[in-house]
């Protein structure tokens, strides 16, 4: 389990969260989104913006998980 | 997998490169060319195209398999934009006339506009960009698709000197005198050059879209746009039509308001089902969305050796989102501004930064600017304001604030409500030092205006 889930089946490959991503660990090769986990610093700002709601955090989750996303935990 | 995101180490390239000659066909060898350009949207295209007429050798690449596909668009564009970037609109891929606009408050308050300045088109951009593909190449460019800038090569000075691209599996080197970055919301040129392009969640719109068939009970020669909270947090829905009951219905927010349970597409999902008046008979066709940066520019978007162009460098309209013919406007600009530093032999930051000046000063930038001060300022707007405004402004004065002519409009905003002088002062003002002195009588006015209101609101809170 990463820090940031993606799910394939929602994400409609429009690489607006790989724009957010400070650390620019998000990539878009061709249709297919996919993260390197380890330079995530768990900031929830992709998660914050796909307009689908394709990103999740996931079970590594950073503790410096505080943004508005957090209601994600709850309903999960 | 191959390494792709994250700031690559410095590469220099040591093997001996062969040339893009005339009369062979881009393939996955390392090559060098005197200008690359990197994502061929609009901008990327437009730059192809022009660099290319003046007799470089140019190669552009694209991840995608297929040009325009899938779109993160609404693919709205103006008469006036696609004739100055010398596009002729084509029936293959011009589909909706637009002629006006129609703005609705949240209570379904309507504002139209019209005239010669909303005059446009609703577009197919994968047939557009095919277009657009075909007059680059025919001018002389060279295109690779399915082809992604994985790295950036750079020279023993650190100016940038092209990509390492991958073509299906294969890497191979691109050296290039001049590498263009029109890669998009999601440049990664920008970011391996060291420019500061990331996206801050207040200056960024979340965007979702559904192309409809059946949609009904809508004016087709209009733009259609729907503001208010419940429907589109510091944003706005739409309706684009192509024609015969297709549209592109869509929405941005400011992602800053984007959360669990209230998305971009929660939001629109939420609005469609308070409309079944006109999609009760309508399917989805596609499903599109991404980011739309209203920023109005990063703060540098030239290097040595790279110049970057449209929604890589923020360069989109902050008030409406639109940034199909702001991309193709600027890499007009880029390709003269960077022809020139090519033919000088110097493509130093310094020589290429004209580029930004002039479209700062001559073109959309001066306009977009002073827009990002009005986006500022509608932001702060509640939803009984909206009301209120759709009440007192008309057409006209719209078209005026869309043009970033503000002395009308602040007049009568001072004129009908007075209290929101601040925000007035706050965030528009700002505006009247970038405005040329033949508009100064108006501002004065403004000034003296402002001035009364905020002496009797002060009297009023003494009182
Ligand atoms: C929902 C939505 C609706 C919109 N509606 C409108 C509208 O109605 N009118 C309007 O004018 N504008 C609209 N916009 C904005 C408009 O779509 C963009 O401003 C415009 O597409 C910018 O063009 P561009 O050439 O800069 O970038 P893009 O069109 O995004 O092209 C970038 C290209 O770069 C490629 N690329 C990225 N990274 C790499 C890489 N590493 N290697 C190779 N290729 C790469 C991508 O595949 C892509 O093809 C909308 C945007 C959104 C999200
Ligand atoms: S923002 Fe969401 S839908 Fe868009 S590419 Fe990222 S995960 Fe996929
Ligand atoms: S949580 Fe932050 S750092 Fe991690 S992938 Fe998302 S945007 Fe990048």
């Amino acid at each position: 389990m990463g820090k940031i889930e993606v799910n394939h089946s929602r994400c409609i490959s429009c690489a607006g969260c790989v724009g957010v991503c400070p650390v620019d660990t998000i990539t878009l090769q061709g249709l297919t989104l996919t993260i390197d986990q380890a330079p995530c610093i768990s900031c929830g700002l992709c998660v914050q913006f796909c307009p689908v709601g394709a990103l999740t955090p996931g079970e590594t989750y950073g503790a410096s998980y505080t943004r508005k996303v957090d209601k994600v935990l709850v309903v999960l | 997998m191959p390494a792709v995101a994250g700031t690559p180490a410095l590469t220099v390239t040591d093997k001996p490169l062969v040339s893009l000659k005339p009369g062979t066909i881009p393939r996955a060898v390392d090559t060098t060319v005197d200008v690359l350009i990197v994502g061929l949207g609009p901008g990327g295209l437009i730059a192809a195209r022009e660099f290319a007429k003046q007799g470089f050798n140019v190669l552009g690449i694209d991840r995608k398999q297929e040009l325009g596909w899938p779109k993160r668009c609404a693919e709205g564009v103006s008469d006036e934009g696609l004739a100055h970037c010398g596009v002729k609109p084509d029936p293959a891929w011009a589909y909706g006339r637009i002629e006006g606009a129609a703005l609705y408050s949240p209570s379904g308050k309507r504002v139209v506009l019209e005239g010669a300045d909303t005059y446009g088109w609703v577009v197919e951009r994968k047939i557009f960009e095919k277009h657009l593909a075909r007059d680059a190449i025919l001018a002389g460019a060279k295109i690779m698709v399915k082809t992604q800038a994985v790295n950036l090569l750079k020279d023993q000075a650190g100016a940038v000197a092209g990509v390492r691209a991958e073509f299906m599996g294969t890497q191979f080197n691109i050296r290039a005198k001049l590498t263009i970055g029109a890669d998009g919301i999601d440049s990664f040129i920008g970011k391996w050059s060291g420019l500061k392009t990331l996206n801050r969640v207040r200056d960024y719109h979340s965007g979702f879209q559904y192309e409809m068939v059946g949609v009904a009970g809508y004016e087709e020669k209009w733009l259609h746009l729907y503001f208010g909270e419940d429907v589109a947090p510091k944003g706005y829905v739409w309706i684009f039509p192509k024609g015969e009951g297709v549209s592109n219905v869509g929405i941005g927010i400011l992602a800053k308001e984007s959360e669990w349970g209230n998305r971009a597409q929660d939001y629109l999902d939420r609005w469609i089902e308070r409309n079944p008046q006109m999609f009760q008979n309508a399917s989805i066709t596609e499903i599109n969305g991404s980011g739309i940066p209203v920023s109005a520019r990063v703060p540098e978007p030239v290097g040595d050796g790279v110049m970057l162009v449209g929604d890589a460098a923020q360069l989109v309209n902050p008030i409406h989102g639109g940034g199909i013919i702001i991309a193709m406007r600027a890499a007009m600009i880029a390709a003269r501004v960077g022809g020139e530093a090519l033919r000088a032999g110097d493509v130093s930051a310094a020589k290429l930064r004209p580029y930004i000046v002039e479209y700062q000063t001559k073109d959309e930038g001066a306009v977009t600017e002073k827009l990002l001060r009005m986006r500022y300022f509608m932001e702060n707007l509640t939803d009984r304001d909206f009301e209120r405004l759709a009440d007192i402004l008309d057409g006209t004065t719209i078209m005026e604030v869309a043009n970033a002519r503000f002395p009308t409009f602040i007049k009568l905003l001072l004129k009908h409500f007075p209290k929101l002088a601040p925000l007035v002062r706050k965030y528009i003002m700002a505006v009247q030092q970038m405005e040329e002195a033949k508009a100064q009588r108006d501002w004065d006015e403004v000034d003296q205006l402002l001035a009364n209101v905020e002496k009797t609101l002060a009297e009023q809170a003494a009182a």
